[in-house]
């Protein structure tokens, strides 16, 4: 079913658009969810929590992109429930490798307490991704946004694990030139 | 800036790169890979071939049918008053209209579906109700008083229309989704549907396939064939199994603005529309709707849409 068509559905408060959503989606977002909490029963409680914020908010809303929209709520879900879980402790884990290496994007002088607007930084983030090839931005989004491991982007690319790791570190660099040129300092 | 700042701030990127982060990545052509493509391609020469006669042995329509032709198309345009929506939006980007998603009134719950409704159609104040609305993000409940008017030519047990906070001047139309009129004639009588529906579109539900669409069936012709005559019909939704669906028809309630569902007709003999957000279920027989069917098909020229997006790509609805 396409997603105009799933979205048509939700705007007419059919019941069973929510289970072909969980049925056309539930594995996707359910790979977002354990990639960034790293067990299945958290996983499973943010995928469901997931599809009930999209019941209850389709309408109003009317997303395009359906997978996008589930996705990002699932991602955005899993990823607060990781900063409650997390407080007190300190490092580990492999989404926590993905945070660390976002860390070297950061312009070099900029303050961990500077508010940043995020609407801005996804903003400019946008600009960075349109500049690059199409393979390079797939590259940057599965480890980025959906949290691929280093072994599982290997694979799917048909790369070395090394060679992934070397694209990755240079397009970091690109990213954080990029900010600290757009004034991200 | 943190590095969990950067992290969440890649969730607003465009939702085009999301969709393209899960593609298959473009293979990288091998000396083997050559003679695969030779083979694949000789091999397509007698797909297309066998495909004609394919589509006729499945078709399980009379062979009165023409074959649907391919037509482009440009997708429809989004509301130009609500903004198009590439993430999940905060609180205080939305409209009102987008934040207060129920409003209610003497015990019932209403819902919004972000229609106008105009001016002319605005009837009697109603009584005071309130909006309410959730921030996805935070959880924080959030609400309004408000007066509700009634929508002329409507029954306000099926809806009703609120002018928001910051928009005394618009009415927006919320409706009743407990709203479950007891027959045909009722469904029809409540919301004037004689005087205010039109038909569009009428297209074929065939699962993963392109639907064929069939673009000037009268509106007369859905009234003769379906609706007049089976008005004591009773509503037996919602909770029922009525088969699979073989035709939808796009319909269009004026007195809402641009408030577009749709009639299925179901291999179960079943008539189920969502017209104003509420399940309903008439059991009109299967002899109307195949007469219908067999009407449509054997008498409109049905296509088969290509969409054209913005960027010049051409793709196909799936």
């Amino acid at each position: 079913m396409s997603d105009e068509e799933l979205v048509r559905r939700l705007w007419e408060r059919d019941e069973q658009a929510l289970s072909a959503v969980q049925q056309q989606y539930g594995s996707y977002c359910r790979s977002i969810a354990l990639r960034i909490l790293g067990n299945e029963a958290d996983a499973e409680e943010c995928v469901n929590d997931a599809l009930l914020k999209t019941w209850s908010s389709v309408p109003p809303n009317r997303p395009d992109s359906l997978k996008a929209y589930v996705g990002r709520i699932t991602r955005n879900l899993a990823f607060n429930l990781y900063q409650k879980q997390r407080a007190g402790k300190r490092g580990g884990g492999s989404f926590e490798a993905v945070l660390d290496e976002l860390a070297e994007c950061i312009p070099g002088g900029s303050e961990p307490e500077e508010e940043i607007l995020k609407q801005e930084l996804s903003a400019e983030i946008n600009v960075f991704l349109a500049g690059l090839s199409k393979e390079n931005r797939m590259l940057f989004v599965s480890r980025y946004w959906y949290a691929d491991s280093i072994p599982e982007i290997a694979k799917r690319f048909r790369f070395s694990e090394n060679t992934v790791s070397v694209r990755l570190s240079r397009l970091r660099a690109k990213l954080k030139k990029h900010l600290t040129e757009g004034g991200y300092i | 800036m943190k590095k969990e700042d950067l992290f969440e701030a890649m969730e607003g990127i465009d939702a085009r790169y999301v969709e393209e982060g899960r593609e298959e990545p473009a293979k990288k052509p091998g000396s083997w890979d050559k003679w695969v493509r030779f083979t694949v391609a000789a091999a397509a020469v007698l797909v297309l071939a066998g495909a004609g006669a394919l589509y006729f042995e499945k078709n399980p329509l009379s062979p009165k049918v023409k074959a649907p032709i391919e037509k482009h198309v440009k997708p429809d345009e989004p509301a130009k008053d609500i903004p198009e929506i590439y993430k999940v939006p905060h609180w205080e980007d939305m409209k009102d209209v987008q934040r207060f998603s129920s409003f209610l009134l003497n015990g019932k719950e209403y819902r919004t579906m972000l229609i106008l409704v105009h001016p002319e159609n605005v009837g009697e104040a109603l009584g005071t109700g309130t909006l309410r609305g959730q921030d996805l993000y935070t959880d924080e409940v959030h609400t309004a008083d408000e007066t509700a008017y009634a929508v002329k030519g409507i029954s306000t047990d099926a809806a009703v229309c609120v002018c928001m906070p910051s928009e005394p001047d618009r009415a927006y139309a919320y409706v009743n989704a407990s709203w479950r009129p007891e027959t045909l004639g009722a469904f029809i009588g409540q919301l004037s549907l004689r005087e205010t529906m039109k038909t569009g579109l009428v297209y074929t539900d065939r699962g993963p396939d392109p639907d064929i669409v069939y673009e000037d069936v009268a509106t007369e012709k859905v009234w003769e064939m379906l609706l007049s005559g089976a008005e004591d019909t009773v509503n037996e939704g919602p909770d029922l199994t009525v088969g699979k669906r073989i035709l939808s028809i796009a319909v269009r309630v004026d007195l809402l603005g641009n408030h577009y569902k749709t009639f299925t007709l179901t291999e179960d003999g079943y008539l189920m529309t969502n017209l104003l957000e509420t399940g309903k279920y008439f059991r009109i027989g299967r002899e109307r709707i195949d007469a219908f069917v067999k009407e449509v098909t054997e008498n409109h020229q049905g296509y088969i849409y290509i969409y054209d997006t913005p960027t010049g790509e051409v793709g196909i609805p799936e």
